[in-house]
């Protein structure tokens, strides 16, 4: 099944034909949406169910979770999901975004045709699993040195901050809406994210998805705002820069610029 | 005339010089393990720009010298499939020496 | 995702929740354990029988890096 009405390239179908024959058979989109939903609320319950008389300081680890996770989403997408690792558990992560998610998805068509082609939308289930589990170390040494409060807030925090990515980026690959087109952050991403997805941008520019807040502190976003204008530019392309990178098929010599510098760095 | 191709497709990158797979040439000069990449300025791209002048040129030295520029005026401005023939990287060569 | 990953993760993913029911269990805290044995499966569970993009390609031409 695909969209009726688009105006993605005929690669870009061709891809999705692909990789939707190259799914097991049973994938099911609300199954996999239900598997992450569960896992994440149930952890949620478990880390809440031990708060026992909060502290003020206490829930300063929401936004200090929320933000370590952004920072970690953004490296880990800039680092490892656009570019080649030797690795082979890294590696994969960049073939299934750089080379499926990003060819599934362009920014002339980033919808989803149905729940079949959420496989290529969510991360798969392991994700709540090595989130869990690399989240351990940092909550268990607040906990003992901070509070134990502290320490399942800074759980729920990354817990929660995953799930907070989930419902942002599958709101950047729905049909447009009046929801989506006026909910604050949501809209941003949507925007921020389709962006990303110009193939000629998708390896340096615009890396957060949940929100741009890295890419405004490092220079990676396409626009020319500060930190206010980035999280609510909305659908706004009045302020993108001027000097963003255009590639092309075939780059002509005489259009480029030669770099001054031609010695070998090594 | 050589055709050099390149596209990123769900069995990996693929890159061809005349319909046959470019070799990475990282015998001879490696900048990365992790192969070809392009769109961005980096080891991958650099790997990529030496081993698309070594094709043309046949040149090493050439080839190490020019693959930092050529990959900054050329491999990082490629779109995500691409095609360039041995006319362009010559005439790159020609600009860049002059 | 290669057996060996799925395996050391399963483990390492059911001895945590495992371990964190006992621990709600010795603070009287009765449903966030069960909730914890039933995470402790349920996330196990999850990694196995969810599908992988695998099916073979058909012969194709060329190299692949």
């Amino acid at each position: 099944m695909e969209l009726q009405h688009s105006c993605m390239s005929d690669r870009q179908r061709r891809y999705r034909k692909e990789y939707r024959y190259r799914v097991a058979g049973w994938y099911h989109g609300w199954l996999h949406l239900m598997i992450i939903a569960m896992s994440g609320i149930a952890a949620i319950y478990i880390y809440t169910s031990n708060l026992v008389s909060v502290q003020w300081r206490d829930w300063l680890a929401l936004p200090l979770g929320f933000l370590s996770y952004q920072l970690a989403e953004y490296l880990l997408h800039t680092q490892t999901m656009h570019r080649p690792r030797k690795s082979p558990m890294l590696r994969a992560l960049y073939i299934r975004h750089t080379l499926m998610h990003h060819q599934f998805f362009t920014e002339q068509e980033m919808r989803f045709a149905d729940h079949r082609d959420w496989r290529v939308t969510f991360f798969p289930p392991f994700t709540m699993i090595v989130l869990t589990l690399l989240s351990l170390a940092p909550s268990l040494t607040a906990g003992l040195i901070i509070s134990p409060n502290f320490g399942w807030l800074l759980m729920t925090a990354l817990t929660g901050s995953y799930m907070f990515y989930e419902v942002v980026h599958f709101c950047c690959h729905v049909d447009d809406n009046w929801l989506v087109r006026n909910l604050p952050i949501i809209n941003t991403a949507r925007r921020h994210h389709q962006a990303h997805h110009d193939q000629a941008l998708m390896m340096e520019v615009n890396m957060g998805i949940g929100t741009p807040i890295f890419d405004w502190l490092l220079g990676t976003s396409d626009l020319d705002r500060g930190f206010f204008g980035h999280l609510f530019n909305g659908y706004s392309s009045k302020y993108l820069k001027k000097n963003l990178r255009r590639t092309s098929r075939t780059p002509k010599p005489g259009n480029v610029k030669i770099p001054e510098s031609r010695t070998d760095a090594h | 005339m050589k055709t050099y191709t390149g596209d990123r497709t769900i069995d990996g990158v693929k890159v061809h010089v005349d319909g046959r797979p470019l070799p990475d040439k990282a015998d001879i000069q490696r900048y990365t393990d992790m192969g070809f990449e392009w769109g961005y300025e980096g080891q991958e791209p650099r790997q990529l720009a030496f081993a698309l002048l070594f094709d043309h040129t046949d040149n090493a030295g050439l080839a190490r010298s020019s693959s930092e520029a050529f990959m900054r005026a050329m491999v990082a401005n490629l779109s995500n499939e691409w095609h360039l023939t041995s006319e362009s990287i010559e005439e790159f060569l020609r600009i860049a020496c002059s | 995702m290669p057996f060996k990953f799925k395996f050391i993760l399963s483990i390492l993913i059911f001895g945590v929740f495992a371990l964190t029911g006992q621990y709600e269990l010795s603070h009287d805290l009765s449903r966030p354990a069960y909730v914890a044995f039933f995470l402790a499966v349920f996330m196990v569970l999850s990694i196995w029988i969810f599908p992988d993009v695998s099916r073979d390609a058909p012969e194709r031409e060329g190299g692949t890096q």
